[in-house]
C-alpha cells in the first residue's frame, strides 16, 4: 500500500466533503446493513447469516430522510454488490450519493460540473451534453423510438441471443457509443424509461443522466419518481423480473413508498468515488486506488 | 469439430467470418441492465486487434487452437523467427501476425507459438517477465503528482511505469497482461 495513496484518498474526500459543506448540504450516515435492499434486477446483493443485506446502493434511505423534511443531504458510504469484479468494479466500493428537494436532473448536473472543478482544473464547465437519442443517432443512424429498432440494430450486432429491448441497447451502446465519448467530461442524458425504475418520465425517455469521463461511467442521477403509486406499480415489475430470472425477490420497502408521498420534487445522483479518484489521480484500474484491495 | 461456450479470456472464438484470441475479458455493469463482457480480441490471421462487447451468457462458437513452447530467435526486418522446443522446428511469423507482442521479444526469450490446423498463427508471452531498465530518469523524489511513478524504458523500447527509487541497469518484473512493474527481479 502506498502513502502516496493514502493521503491522496484522504485529500479527495475532504474536499469532496468541504464542497458539499460549503453548499448548505448536511452529511447524513446510512445502514450498511438492512432488511430490503433495492429492487434492481441486475444487482446482487451478499445476504448475511440472519437473512439481512448488504446495501448496494443507500439511494431508498437517503429519499426516507427527503421525505422527512431534509432539503440537501450527501453521503460517503460503502456499498457492495456481489459477483462485480473487473479492472474498475470491485464488490465492495465507496459511493457518494448526493440529494436535493425542489430540484431536477439538471440541477444535478450543474452540481457535477462545480464538484469535479473543484477538485481539478483539468476540466472546465460546461461539461458536453448528449441525449441518448442524440447519441445513437449520430454514431448508429437509428431512432430509439423506431418500431423497427431490432431490425436496425441487427445491421451493427449480432441480436439473435439477446432477449430483451434494453440488452439491444446495452450491446449497441457498449459497442459503439460508449467507446467514442471522449476523454473529456460528457453528460448522457434522457435514457429510456424502461431503464430509469426510480426516475421521473417523459413519454419514452426519462430524467436521468450518466456522467462518463475518459470513458468511464462516474455517476447515475435522476429526476426522482415522487409519485408513490407509480413507483408501487414499477416496484411490482421488478419483483415480477427478479421472479422470471430466478432471483430473490424482495419485498417491497413500504417506509419508502410513504416516504415519497412527503417529497414534492427532489433530484438525486449517485457517483462511484473509487472512480473519481482514478480519474483524478490518473489510474487504470480501480484496485490501484483502493486501499486494501 | 466446434462447441460453442460463454467467453473468456485465453480462448479462440470464430467471430465476423474469423478466428479470433479473447485477449481481454471484463466484466462491464450497465448499472440498470444485464451484465455484459468487454473483450479485446485478436485476429488469429491478420494480428488485428479490436474490441467487442458481448452480452455476459452469449454462446460463442469456440474454436481449437494447440499452444506450444518456443523460443524467439531474431528478426530479420520483416519476419519474426522462431523455433519449436519439442520438434526445434523454425517458423516464422509477420509482424502483423506478432502484432503487439514484439514489445517483449529480445532475442532468445521463450515464449508460446499458437498454432490452428498445424499452421503458427499467433505468439503468447510469459505473464511475468524480466527486463532491465535501460533508461529512467534520476532522482528519488520525481513529480509527486504523478503518483510516486516515473516511466522507464526497457530493452524492447516498451515504456512502463515504475517507483521512483528504480535506476537505470536494474532488473524487474513486469505484467505482461496490463504493463505493470511487479517488483525488482
Amino acid at each position: 500500500m502506498h502513502e502516496k495513496l493514502i493521503t491522496d484518498r484522504a485529500r479527495i474526500t475532504q474536499r469532496v466533503r468541504d464542497f458539499f459543506t460549503d453548499n448548505n448540504f448536511l452529511e447524513v450516515e446510512t445502514p450498511i446493513m438492512v432488511d430490503i435492499p433495492g429492487m434492481e434486477p441486475h444487482l446482487t446483493p451478499f445476504e448475511t447469516t440472519d437473512g439481512k443485506f448488504l446495501n448496494h446502493s443507500p439511494e431508498l434511505q437517503m429519499k426516507k430522510l427527503l421525505g422527512q423534511g431534509l432539503k440537501r443531504i450527501f453521503n460517503i458510504t460503502k456499498v457492495f454488490r456481489s459477483g462485480e469484479k473487473s479492472n474498475t468494479h470491485n464488490p465492495e466500493f465507496t459511493m457518494l450519493e448526493w440529494y436535493r428537494l425542489n430540484a431536477d436532473y439538471k440541477d444535478m448536473m450543474t452540481d457535477c460540473e462545480n464538484l469535479i472543478t473543484s477538485l481539478t482544473d483539468k476540466y472546465s464547465k460546461p461539461f458536453k451534453r448528449k441525449t441518448c437519442q442524440e447519441l445513437f443517432q449520430e454514431h448508429l443512424q437509428i431512432d430509439l423510438t423506431s418500431d423497427n429498432f431490432a431490425e436496425e440494430a441487427a445491421k451493427h450486432i449480432d441480436v439473435s441471443q439477446l432477449k430483451t429491448w434494453d440488452e439491444i441497447f446495452f450491446k449497441l451502446f457498449l459497442n459503439f457509443i460508449e467507446p467514442n465519448l471522449g476523454p473529456e467530461p460528457i453528460f448522457v442524458t434522457d435514457y429510456p424509461a424502461s431503464q430509469a425504475a426510480l426516475a421521473k418520465t417523459k413519454g419514452f425517455f426519462a430524467e436521468r443522466f450518466e456522467l462518463y469521463i475518459n470513458g468511464l461511467e462516474l455517476a447515475n442521477a435522476f429526476s426522482e419518481l415522487t409519485d408513490a403509486t407509480e413507483q408501487r406499480h414499477r416496484l411490482e415489475e421488478e419483483q415480477e423480473e427478479r421472479r422470471q430470472m430466478n432471483k430473490t425477490v424482495f419485498p417491497i420497502d413500504e417506509e419508502f413508498l410513504s416516504a415519497l408521498d412527503s417529497i414534492p420534487e427532489a433530484a438525486g445522483i449517485a457517483l462511484g468515488l473509487d472512480r473519481l479518484i482514478m480519474v483524478l489521480l490518473d489510474k487504470k484500474t480501480i484496485q490501484e486506488v483502493i486501499l486494501f484491495s | 469439430m466446434s462447441s460453442t461456450t460463454h467467453i473468456v479470456k485465453g480462448i479462440a472464438i470464430a467471430f465476423k467470418h474469423g478466428t479470433w484470441l479473447v485477449t481481454d475479458a471484463q466484466f462491464v455493469s450497465p448499472g440498470k441492465g444485464s451484465a455484459f463482457t468487454r473483450t479485446k480480441l485478436k485476429n488469429l490471421k491478420t494480428g488485428q486487434a479490436i474490441d467487442h462487447t458481448f452480452r455476459s451468457g452469449e454462446s460463442v462458437e469456440t474454436v481449437d487452437v494447440q499452444r506450444n513452447k518456443a523460443q524467439y530467435l531474431y528478426s530479420d526486418g520483416t519476419d519474426f523467427h522462431f523455433m519449436e522446443n519439442d520438434t526445434y522446428k523454425q517458423f516464422s511469423l509477420s509482424a502483423d501476425a506478432v502484432g503487439d507482442m514484439k514489445k517483449y521479444l529480445l532475442d532468445d526469450t521463450d515464449c508460446y507459438i499458437l498454432k490452428l490446423n498445424d499452421n503458427p498463427v499467433s505468439v503468447q508471452v510469459p505473464a511475468k517477465m524480466e527486463f532491465t531498465i535501460t533508461s529512467t530518469p534520476p532522482g528519488e523524489r520525481g513529480n509527486t503528482a504523478t503518483g510516486g511513478n516515473k516511466e522507464a524504458v526497457l530493452e524492447t523500447g516498451l515504456v512502463i511505469k515504475v517507483p521512483l527509487f528504480l535506476k537505470e541497469g536494474e532488473k524487474i518484473i513486469i505484467n505482461t497482461e496490463n504493463d505493470t512493474y511487479v517488483s525488482k527481479a
